[in-house]
């Protein structure tokens, strides 16, 4: 039988890890290194051992900042991975191909433009919301949203 | 881009793993638990003074009995030339 603890850890990853590992992913183009990330925040949390009062805001900055740290230390946007970073939102329209476009455009991106994709298309995140959330501000996001879509337009057409 | 109001054309970032979850309470419990690194400094600390204590123990022993008890030493008269 588990231990409370446990328990704990367990409910949290079950509430927010999906849409962290999400965001991580998108942030560093690799479902590896996302993985690491999300397992490191919980992980740090677990090793605190305080309270377990941790909101989505609060997971998502130790998120953002355990990808940003992972890029610097890796010198590499992208690396390559067997595991897509994208899926079908409905799977029976899935286009492998269209797919692997996309995830190629993405990974060309730079992580910062990648984060405000992932927020504002996503999460459904204001561009408020976005420049609270990274400490810069909403011209800032607004300008890395379009630079990104015109990015992804030149990539994909 | 065929459409812009959806720049990710229905597509979002696949989900975790199966075993992520599995692997992170695994790793939870082990961060959790004391290890025997943790109590390695204390272990050897209390072996330490136990050691001390059993040398201090034979020496004291040793000494005590090359002791002469007062009692046992014959008195001795000093004359006067």
């Amino acid at each position: 039988m588990p231990r409370p603890d446990d328990e704990w850890i367990g409910r949290l990853y079950d509430r927010y890890g999906a849409a962290l590992y999400r965001y991580a992913s998108m942030v560093l183009a690799d479902p590896a290194g996302a993985a690491d990330v999300v397992q490191t925040v919980f992980l740090s949390l677990v090793r605190r051992r305080s309270t377990p009062e941790f909101d989505e805001r609060y997971l998502r900055r130790a998120v953002r900042n355990e990808c940003f740290t992972a890029l610097r230390k890796r010198r590499r946007d992208v690396l390559a991975s067997a595991s897509p970073v994208l899926e079908a939102i409905d799977p029976a329209r899935d286009r492998p191909d269209e797919r692997l476009a996309l995830e190629r455009a993405l990974g060309e991106l730079p992580p910062d433009q990648r984060e405000v994709v992932h927020l504002k298309v996503v999460e459904g995140m204001t561009f408020q919301e976005i420049a609270d959330l990274t400490d810069e501000s909403i011209n800032t996001i607004a300008s890395r949203y379009r630079y990104a879509l015109d990015k992804l337009r030149a990539h994909l057409t | 881009m065929r459409d812009n109001d959806d720049p990710l054309r229905g597509y979002r970032p696949a989900g975790p793993p199966p075993g992520l979850r599995a692997r992170i309470v695994r790793e939870a419990e082990g961060a959790r638990a004391p290890s025997l690194r943790e109590w390695l400094p204390a272990i050897a600390t209390a072996a330490l003074i136990g050691l001390l204590y059993i040398a201090a123990t034979g020496i004291r022993a040793r000494v005590y009995s090359q002791l002469i008890d007062p009692a046992d030493v014959p008195e001795v008269e000093v004359l006067s030339p």
